[in-house]
């Protein structure tokens, strides 16, 4: 019972398997691209990819950048160190990676805690020394100067609401659009980050979306099918020999001889033993090819025997048919056959095969053995065929009603 | 009644691990199909300042200031000159269009040729970022131009600083790789050079006002410009003699900090400008004219007297050996000298 429940747990779990190896390449097999997006809502305007965000999936990226409704949006790749530059004092979100398969991972941005821009400057310094002849006093007008300097700081300093990253000279490469704006970008060797911002009077960080393609494999179909299979075979293999064993318990609970177990033809030639109870001892579990070779040659000189009989116009008696013997004109010598009572009784089956010769003769020896004339019968054959036919009758009774009991004919 | 029970509880039993086989299978073959999102994994960072630009990069910013240039050139408007222009080089480029402008004269625009023969490209991770650049020749085989080329911060292009003619015949010193990048010096470092950067261009300075009578006089080579100079000084003041009149020239450092960027035999070349202001005196009643076309441009139609004030700004460019280079003297390679005012 143990077995057959094991083999169809087997039988299932290998459907299963094969199932599933097959949906995990049809069904459920991913997409051939991931498609991540950030969710991040709140008040910064600038996104900022780690380096190693870009190509995280594949060396091949897609970047798009939306924003609500017209808002200028700009994406920009450049090194990390001079994205983190550009950036510098603003605060900003960082994309850190993928936290799961559609959405990208962010974190707020710490803002450095002083700008690289804000450095020392090693080649700038206090002007050298004047010239020794500082008579002269040299003061060159500096007009263009001044007001060229003095727009030029004024547009660097002003405050930045959601500033443009679009257009320096550090990008390797950026692209900029109203609502949306997007980019491709193919991986090499460096640190690269992308900066993403809305841009403008109430601008707010963009949704990035990073789209990259991906080599999709499906190593579970083949070991699921075949795994599934094999277990398959091996559960439906403990379920048939688990009911084949059940059927061949319950024939051997009929037969005469109880075999215990036993496979194939040792089954059947059991199941023969125990209808004819002769030849094949239920006790054997597996016959040797010599023992089924030898039993073949039985069978076969069986039938030939068979065979002959029938040739020689002999017919043969079924069991418990009552024998009749033949009226002979000469009785033969049965002093050479030494029949007893129970020789006629040991062997059924032997005894059908018998010819009436046989039968006759061992009629004289029953005859000979309990005491009747069978001289009497060798004298008068002749001209009293009626009287010898009679005896015969006879004596075919008695020996019928010596093989029903002995004790009845040892009673005598 | 007990075999009943039985085989109740062992078909329980069978669909309870048909159950179990079924979701771990499906489990496992799910989890599978569904492997851990990948971390960043980027290159490490490198260990010292990579080139901060492409030779890509490089064109673009050339493309740009030289756009920028030819803007302003054709405008003959300084405004134009602003997003790309800037230091000496801003204040330099203006008063030439204004002078171009005034004497109707576009020659009197330095030629700054657009091609660059060998480019100087930053190695560093922060601002500013100064890089050099050497044009090919400019028109009329003049002599090719070193410009800088700096970052002032991380939201600025990158600009023109300043630049000089190159002296005739003068070779450079040799420089990295555009693609490994050059560092900045310090303006202060007198120890990997033979001199500071600030000492060299002071001592300069007192060497062109004083001349030989100059104590540093001996410590730099002779040089076209020194040269120059004197002969003009000398001219000048022999012009003078019989109006007895005379001539003086006076340098003085700006404020403008020098522009350094390291060479590969660990010397550096820099850059610095430096306003200067020629007076010319002659007695009572005498009257001095400009002489120069942009001189005369810029006295406009002023009224001569016996003085005259001419003021310049000049970009003087100077190689500095490493410490140790025997005989090792600051080397000045060229110079560009523009005249930015004129009174009498």
């Amino acid at each position: 019972m143990l077995q057959r429940i094991i083999g169809l747990v087997l039988v299932v779990a290998g459907v299963l398997a094969a199932a599933c190896g097959v949906a995990s390449a049809t069904v459920w097999r991913p997409d051939d691209t991931v498609v991540a997006k950030t969710t991040y809502a709140g008040d910064d305007t600038l996104l900022v990819t780690d380096p190693g965000v870009l190509d995280l999936v594949d060396e091949d990226v897609t970047i798009r950048a939306t924003t609500t409704g017209d808002q200028p949006v700009t994406l920009a790749i450049g090194r990390d160190v001079d994205v983190r530059g550009w950036v510098g004092d603003d605060p900003y979100v960082r994309v850190t990676g993928l936290s799961d398969w559609d959405t990208l991972a962010t974190a707020s941005g710490a803002a450095p805690t002083s700008s690289p821009s804000a450095s020392a400057d090693p080649t700038r310094s206090p002007s050298p020394s004047t010239s020794p002849d500082a008579s002269a006093g040299a003061t060159p007008s500096a007009t263009p100067e001044a007001s060229a300097d003095a727009t030029a700081d004024a547009e660097k300093k002003q405050p930045a609401a959601g500033p443009d990253p679009a257009g320096s000279d550090m990008w390797f490469s950026e692209a900029s659009g109203k609502g949306s704006a997007s980019l491709h970008w193919t991986g090499r060797e460096g640190r690269w980050s992308l900066v993403a911002a809305g841009v403008g009077k109430d601008a707010s960080a963009p949704t990035l979306q990073l789209t990259w393609p991906r080599t999709v494999t499906t190593p579970w179909l083949w070991p699921g099918i075949v795994g599934g299979v094999v277990l398959v075979l091996v559960g439906g293999y403990l379920v048939l020999r688990s009911l084949r064993r059940k059927s061949s318990g319950r024939r051997d609970s009929t037969g005469a001889t109880g075999a215990t177990s036993a496979f194939g033809p040792a089954a059947s030639g059991a199941a023969d033993g125990a209808v004819s109870g002769t030849d094949v001892t239920a006790t054997s579990v597996v016959l040797t090819r010599r023992e089924l070779r030898e039993r073949a040659a039985r069978e076969e000189a069986a039938r030939a025997a068979e065979a002959a009989s029938q040739r020689s116009g002999l017919r043969g008696w079924l069991t418990g048919q009552i024998p009749v013997v033949r009226q002979e004109p000469t009785a033969t010598d049965a002093s050479d056959e030494p029949g007893t009572p129970a020789a006629d009784g040991d062997a059924p089956a032997s005894a059908t095969r018998r010819s009436t010769r046989e039968t006759s003769a061992s009629g004289d020896a029953w005859r000979r053995t309990w005491g009747f004339g069978a001289s009497g019968a060798k004298s008068a054959p002749k001209g009293e065929g009626s009287t010898g036919a009679g005896d015969a009758e006879k004596a075919t009774g008695d020996a019928e009603r010596s093989t029903d009991g002995d004790t009845e004919g040892d009673g005598r | 009644m007990s075999t009943t029970s039985t085989r109740r509880g062992r078909a329980t039993w069978t669909r309870r691990a048909t159950a179990g086989a079924s979701v771990a299978g499906a489990a496992l073959l799910l989890g599978a199909c569904a492997p851990a999102v990948p971390a960043p994994a980027p290159d490490p960072a490198p260990e010292k300042p990579q080139a901060a630009l492409t030779s890509q990069q490089v064109d673009h910013v050339h493309d740009a200031i030289n756009h920028t240039l030819a803007a302003a050139t054709k405008a003959e408007d300084p405004k134009e000159l602003e997003p790309r222009v800037e230091g000496p080089a801003l204040r330099a480029r203006s008063w030439q269009l204004t002078v171009a402008k005034q004497a109707d004269e576009p020659d009197l625009v330095t030629d700054l040729p657009l091609d660059s023969q060998s480019d100087v490209v930053p190695a560093t991770d922060t601002w500013p970022r100064t890089g050099m650049s050497v044009s090919v020749e400019a028109e009329g085989s003049q002599s090719p131009r070193l410009s800088v080329i700096e970052q002032d911060d991380a939201r600025a292009p990158y600009s023109l600083w300043g630049w000089v003619k190159l002296f005739p015949d003068t070779s450079l010193p040799a420089f990295a790789e555009p693609s490994v990048g050059s560092p900045a010096v310090a303006h202060d470092d007198g120890d990997s050079l033979v001199v500071s950067p600030d000492d060299a261009f002071a001592r300069y300075v007192d060497v062109l006002n004083l001349g030989d009578d100059s104590k540093y006089a001996d410590q730099f080579g002779d040089d076209l410009f020194r040269q120059l100079l004197a002969d003009q000084d000398k001219v000048l003041n022999k012009a003078l003699e019989p109006a007895d009149g005379k001539h003086t020239t006076t340098f003085k450092a700006t404020d403008d900090a020098l522009r350094s960027v390291a060479t590969t035999d660990g010397g550096a070349v820099v850059m610095g400008a430096m306003d200067a202001r020629e007076a010319y005196k002659a007695e009572k009643g005498a009257k001095i004219q400009p002489q120069t076309d942009a001189e005369k441009a810029l006295f406009g139609d002023q009224e001569a007297t016996n003085t005259l004030d001419v003021d310049s700004v000049s970009m003087v460019a100077m190689y500095i050996p490493p410490a140790g280079t025997k005989d090792g003297k600051p080397k000045v390679l060229g110079v560009e000298r523009v005249t930015t005012k004129v009174t009498s």
